[in-house]
């Protein structure tokens, strides 16, 4: 796969404050890749930078081969866009809005696309925006992002605001997308749906990049998480520094071992024991990146 | 109508429009039908008997002649209530042509779009420019039909000249609004430094001419250049659009210069 989006040593600095600091990594066509932090981290000043919303103050960002800065306009060509807070014009009808949205991309045969998505997400496009809750105006939002049919696609918090049923078929709207080899960068608080989503994740904190790589990878980078069984008492004291366990609690009669780095010296010292059962638990997404989060702590 | 931001801009304004022109009307409507009910001549020998600087200060530096209708339009009309309505008019689409958008947030999504952002901001412009025109243009419209229809003599010439100012003025107002709303991105300061400015050139203008040593500085509001050649008696000075135009210029140049190099956060 090609690389369609590339972050080269993207710094943007406020003042003396710097909110994304030399930060690299690339997006290849046809992949899902997440990008997730918390609040203050820098995802939305290096995607307001992707869409040249924010001038860089150092680095590069190409997208489909084109400079942000300079081909800005061929590449809005190529985007669909929804932003982490997303707002309509209250005096417009769904479907007013759509259209106007339409025209200003010379996209205006894409509306009856629009309009089945509308349908697909259950939304009433004659409502005025300011009669719609958030959820149905975030569709409003996600249905302009998608319908002119964009080879990459940018989303900010794009399930805000929608329940259940409706993030499932905004998850199949992301898988049809990918399916036809479209590339979609997402920022999301939503871990879980990261994880199920994401080819791709990076994880961002204080404006630099702490780990990025494939879901696979990462987890293997991650802590490893075992549950054991030992019949009898063991002796906590034993699992100290050299075995590479940070943690042990306990659930019921088993004991739950977070380890890092290399596991031999963590299982050699188990085998001393009488193990009744052994199992590796693989960590869910909100455990890697607090692991990585946790790794980080301080570095600033 | 919704094809461009211009066009989408103007579809917001529809009903204020409305509203504007029945209420410009029908105000010109109820003045012109009490002017002509009553004895002009008799209320200008009251006026006659005031200080000249209460009259400077009430109908500008040419004074308050109620001795005719057109005198009546000139000192109170076009002196207080239609700067009032034109200047609201472009100073609040002016303030909030960008400046709204970006509070709000749904500039994000327009600029995604293959738009520049000299683009967005010269619609913004134009649509500014628009809502003024109009404004000034109901003005003259009311006065002339509502003149013709009274048996009034109001100079069309000077109609159309003070009109003409008034929609410079505005404008020029309007610009700067735009500009202080692509310096901050808000609404609200746009708005109001905006309408601040011209309240302040309103009193310079008015006040100046009743101080001997402040007299010149009549020349630094906006205000003297509308009115102080008394275009609705004497037509059109040309001379006296050239602040506007210079000053719509360097604000609108100012303007899609600050556009282009903002961060919107």
């Amino acid at each position: 796969m090609t690389e369609i989006i590339s972050v080269n040593k993207l710094t943007k600095k406020y003042g003396n404050f710097k909110a994304v600091s030399n930060i690299s990594f690339n997006v290849k066509k046809g992949e899902i890749f997440g990008l997730i932090g918390p609040n203050g981290a820098g995802k939305s000043t290096t995607m307001r930078s992707m869409l040249n919303f924010i001038f860089p103050t150092n680095g590069k960002i190409s997208i489909a081969g084109l400079d942000s800065i300079k081909d800005y306009l061929e590449i809005r060509n190529l985007i669909g866009y929804l932003p982490g807070e997303f707002t309509t014009y209250d005096n417009m009808t769904g479907l007013q809005y759509l259209t106007h949205m339409m025209h200003l991309r010379n996209k205006s045969e894409k509306i009856g696309y629009a309009k089945s998505l509308a349908k697909k997400f259950d939304l009433d496009l004659n409502k005025k925006a300011k009669q719609l809750s958030k959820g149905n105006k975030q569709k409003i939002g996600i249905i302009q992002a998608f319908c002119h049919d964009p080879e990459i696609l940018i989303l900010d918090e794009p399930t805000s605001g929608l329940d259940p049923l409706k993030q499932q078929e905004f998850d199949e709207l992301i898988l049809k997308f990918k399916e036809k080899g479209k590339t979609i960068f997402i920022s999301s608080h939503v871990l879980p749906e990261v994880e199920m989503l994401c080819d791709r994740v990076a994880i961002i904190k204080n404006g630099k990049i702490v780990a990025e790589n494939t879901m696979a990878k990462l987890k293997s980078m991650a802590m490893n998480r075992f549950e054991v069984a030992f019949k009898g008492d063991i002796s906590e004291k034993k699992f100290g520094k050299s075995t590479g366990v940070k943690n042990i609690s306990k659930s019921g009669e088993k004991f739950i071992f977070d380890v890092e780095g290399d596991v031999n010296k963590f299982i050699k010292k188990i085998s001393e024991n009488k193990v009744i059962s052994f199992r590796s638990m693989e960590p869910d997404l909100e455990e890697i990146f607090l692991s990585f989060y946790k790794k980080n702590k301080g570095k600033k | 109508m919704l094809s461009t931001i211009l066009l989408k801009s103007l579809w917001d304004f529809k009903k204020a429009a409305i509203y504007w022109f029945v209420g410009i009307f029908f105000l010109a409507l109820y003045i012109m039908f009490v002017l002509s009910s009553i004895e002009l001549d008799a209320f200008q020998t009251v006026l006659d008997s005031f200080p000249k600087a209460l009259t400077q200060f009430i109908g500008g530096e040419s004074g308050i002649d109620f001795s005719s209708i057109s005198g009546f339009l000139n000192a109170q009309i076009f002196t207080i209530m239609a700067p009032i309505m034109v200047i609201a008019v472009a100073v609040n689409s002016g303030g909030k042509s960008t400046a709204s958008e970006e509070t709000i947030k749904s500039l994000d999504i327009i600029l995604s779009a293959p738009i520049s952002r000299e683009s967005f901001i010269i619609q913004k412009i134009f649509s500014m420019t628009t809502k003024t025109l109009f404004i000034a243009i109901v003005h003259w419209f009311s006065y002339f039909i509502l003149g013709i229809a009274f048996s009034q003599s109001i100079p069309n010439e000077g109609l159309i000249a003070i009109c003409f100012n008034l929609f410079l003025m505005g404008i020029s107002f309007g610009m700067i609004s735009i500009f202080i709303g692509t310096l901050s991105g808000n609404a609200s300061q746009a708005v109001g430094i905006g309408g601040a400015l011209a309240l302040i050139s309103y009193l310079i203008a008015n006040i100046a001419p009743l101080v001997d040593s402040l007299n010149n500085t009549k020349y630094f509001s906006l205000f003297y250049y509308y009115k102080g050649s008394d275009p609705l008696k004497t037509g059109f000075h040309s001379w006296h659009w050239a602040p506007f135009l210079a000053i719509t210029l360097i604000f609108l140049i100012l303007s899609i210069y600050q556009f282009r190099k903002r961060n919107l956060l």
